[in-house]
């Protein structure tokens, strides 16, 4: 009887459990193994390699649910890699073998952010999906000063792409602005450039942990980051950079042919990765700052009044009137 | 013409430095809210770490940012840019020469209103001993020193990355500065690593020390300022200078007495025209304080600006009784 239970409670379970999606493609710029020349540098914008002052970008795709669950992609015969520069300029640019898989490396001679994407497509089960992988690289270096900053913060899109997540900015955000613990990011996601609403959007950060939510009408969906590195307090690293990834998967009926295979639907799904670090309020105390500020000023204060007291006691001075 | 001279020689200085000094300090604190940007080389302490609001940035934070590039950038081509950021700071400074400490630095100028709020309460100042003022001013040669060496050992790897900025993390303008636009954020112990620990602290306490000492010393910090050490080794072309008659001077020492900075040479000296100090901050009330006529001069381009008159004197004196009140 028992028995009879637990099979029809999985049965059940089974039946309204939607069709298991293959694992999103994504962008990301850790090395299939450790840095083997060391070339790489960090910058604000994560790790870059420069040559001639030049900063050069590489990133790997990757495939699986999260940083924690994916493995780098060692081929992919699919089209060209699109890469969106500050200035607006869109080109096709070559994928290849880097570092043992599958890599971009590009150059950033701009200040400002580099948009780069890559879109696949496949038919499985009558159900087409559509992969659009992007990522948004920051170019910085102090030297080139901070004026022009303002300026470029705004985030872009492209209305060619299928799906497409944007990062929106947070409040006065700049170039060494950060997304650390406890901090809200939000993203909008665009179907073809047009806001979608009702889109699942997953966050995955570095050690697994995930959350889905859904778009609001105007194809918003915001997540807090969660404390997700916990070293012990020598081992601790202010700048310790972790990755996320946020994913977002949107559903059209509709029947097609892609590459002479019929389908009856469309799965869209983007990927976007990013970066966060270890929040300032985790690691900075106003407490013991005040404390000592205060202890400071107590002690130059206790000091010169009995200095003072000394000093009277032995002889008289004579002192000029400082406001003359 | 001889209108017009007389009327800047007589002028009430105390309230003309005050009006100028407010003025720059919205500038350089609060100038970034209305677009205003005079760049990252200023040799004032328009503190970089004041994001919002900066209407410049204190050149001593680029500096040591530059100089903590690593060996084979900095002696390549970054080393051009080095050499390019001194150049622009050394341009504004031969503008004003050390009058940005008298006049425009905001640090000096919180130090004076400080020191207001001291005369106010009818408290007494402090001032050194010879013995401890020709010790204490070779502070900020040593710090200035340290400045440049630790960002250079950064750069070769010889110390820890997170001491990039060491003067900045116990620079007072740091913990200061930001809170004039409510950012209270750098009142803060970092304890991500020892090194953080330390600095961090170390800054407070000096933000502790620089509040009591400037209550009871005047421009208590400034003989400890590695600025104004870089600005020495750069004064001597200045446009703006102070110049000495010696032969006018009769050695009352009311300039010395008057001098925040306790610059005896100012009434000792009588031999050298270019009367200027290290320690001196250009703040003119020597000038403003001689009765001697043209004992003490101000020139900007070899062009007298201010110098000391009798009438000029007369009318201070009387100016200062009628308007403050004795300490004592
Ligand atoms: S902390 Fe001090 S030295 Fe550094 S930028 Fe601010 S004012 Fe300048
Ligand atoms: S000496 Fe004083 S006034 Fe001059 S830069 Fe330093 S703190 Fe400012
Ligand atoms: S010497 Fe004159 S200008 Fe220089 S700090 Fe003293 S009073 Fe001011």
């Amino acid at each position: 009887m028992k028995l009879t239970y637990s099979l029809l409670a999985a049965f059940i379970l089974c039946a309204t459990q939607p069709a298991l999606a293959a694992t999103p493609l994504w962008w990301s710029e850790t090395m299939p193994h450790p840095d083997p020349g060391g070339a790489t540098r960090h910058s604000h914008g994560g790790p870059v390699e420069i040559r001639r002052g030049v900063y050069y970008k590489n990133l790997w795709l990757r495939s699986g649910d999260g940083p924690a669950n994916s493995s780098h992609v060692t081929s992919f015969d699919g089209a060209m890699p699109t890469l969106v520069s500050v200035t607006g300029e869109v080109q096709e640019i070559q994928g290849g073998n880097l570092h043992g898989t599958y890599g971009v490396n590009f150059a950033m001679p701009d200040e400002g952010f580099y948009n780069l994407y890559l879109v696949a497509e496949s038919v499985s089960d009558g159900t087409r999906q559509v992969d659009a992988a992007k990522s948004e690289v920051l170019k910085h270096s102090c030297r080139e000063g901070h004026d022009h900053v303002k300026g470029l913060m705004a985030p872009r899109h492209l209305d060619t792409i299928p799906l497409e997540l944007v990062r929106e900015r947070m409040d006065a955000e700049s170039f060494h602005t950060t997304l650390g613990f406890g901090d809200t990011v939000t993203f909008q996601v665009l179907h073809f450039g047009r806001p979608v609403a009702g889109a699942e959007v997953t966050l995955h950060t570095a050690r697994g942990w995930r959350n889905t939510v859904r778009t609001d009408d105007t194809g918003h969906a915001s997540f807090m980051m969660i404390r997700d590195y916990y070293p012990p307090w020598h081992e601790f690293e202010r700048r310790y950079r972790q990755d996320y990834l946020v994913t977002a998967a949107y559903s059209v009926d509709g029947n097609g042919e892609s590459a002479g295979v019929p389908y009856q639907s469309t799965r869209y799904l983007a990927s976007l990765n990013g970066s966060y670090y270890p929040s300032p309020r985790d690691y900075r105390s106003y407490a013991y700052g005040l404390l000592l500020g205060v202890f400071a000023l107590t002690v130059t204060a206790v000091s010169v009044y009995f200095y003072r007291r000394r000093r009277q006691r032995r002889f008289h001075e004579v002192r000029f009137d400082e406001k003359n | 013409m001889k209108r017009i001279r007389d009327a800047i020689n007589g002028v009430d200085l105390r309230r003309f430095r005050f009006w100028l000094q407010l003025f720059f300090f919205v500038l350089l604190v609060y100038g970034g809210y209305l677009a205003v940007n005079l760049g990252q080389y200023l040799p004032t302490f328009s503190c970089g770490f004041n994001d919002a609001g900066r209407g410049g940035i204190c050149y001593l934070l680029p500096l040591q940012h530059q100089l903590a590039m690593s060996w084979r950038t900095l002696f390549g081509w970054a080393g051009l840019m080095v050499v390019q950021g001194f150049l622009f700071f050394a341009l504004w400074f031969f503008v004003l020469n050390k009058g940005w400490c008298g006049y425009v630095c905001p640090l000096g100028t919180i130090q004076d209103w400080i020191t207001s709020l001291r005369t106010r309460l009818g408290i007494r100042y402090s001032r050194y001993t010879e013995g401890q003022f020709r010790r204490l001013t070779l502070i900020k040669y040593l710090l200035l020193a340290l400045m440049i060496l630790i960002p250079l050992g950064i750069g070769g790897a010889l110390l820890p990355h997170d001491m990039g900025t060491p003067f900045c993390d116990i620079c007072p303008g740091r913990m200061i500065i930001p809170m004039f636009t409510g950012d209270f954020s750098q009142l803060t112990i970092d304890f991500s690593t020892k090194t953080t620990t330390v600095m961090t602290a170390l800054g407070l306490l000096v933000t502790g020390l620089f509040l009591g000492g400037a209550f009871f010393k005047k421009r208590f910090f400034c003989f400890f300022c590695p600025m104004s050490a870089l600005h020495y080794l750069l004064s001597k072309p200045a446009l703006l200078r102070l110049k000495k008659d010696g032969a006018k001077c009769t050695r009352c020492g009311d300039c010395y007495r008057v001098c925040d900075m306790e610059i005896r040479e100012i009434a000792d000296e009588v031999k050298d025209p270019r009367i200027m100090q290290d320690d001196c901050i250009m703040c003119l009330k020597c000038v403003a304080t001689c009765p001697e006529p043209g004992a003490l001069k101000a020139t900007f381009a070899g062009i007298t600006l201010f110098e000391s008159t009798e009438q000029g004197f007369i009318k201070r004196m009387n100016q200062g009784h009628n308007d403050e009140q004795h300490p004592h």
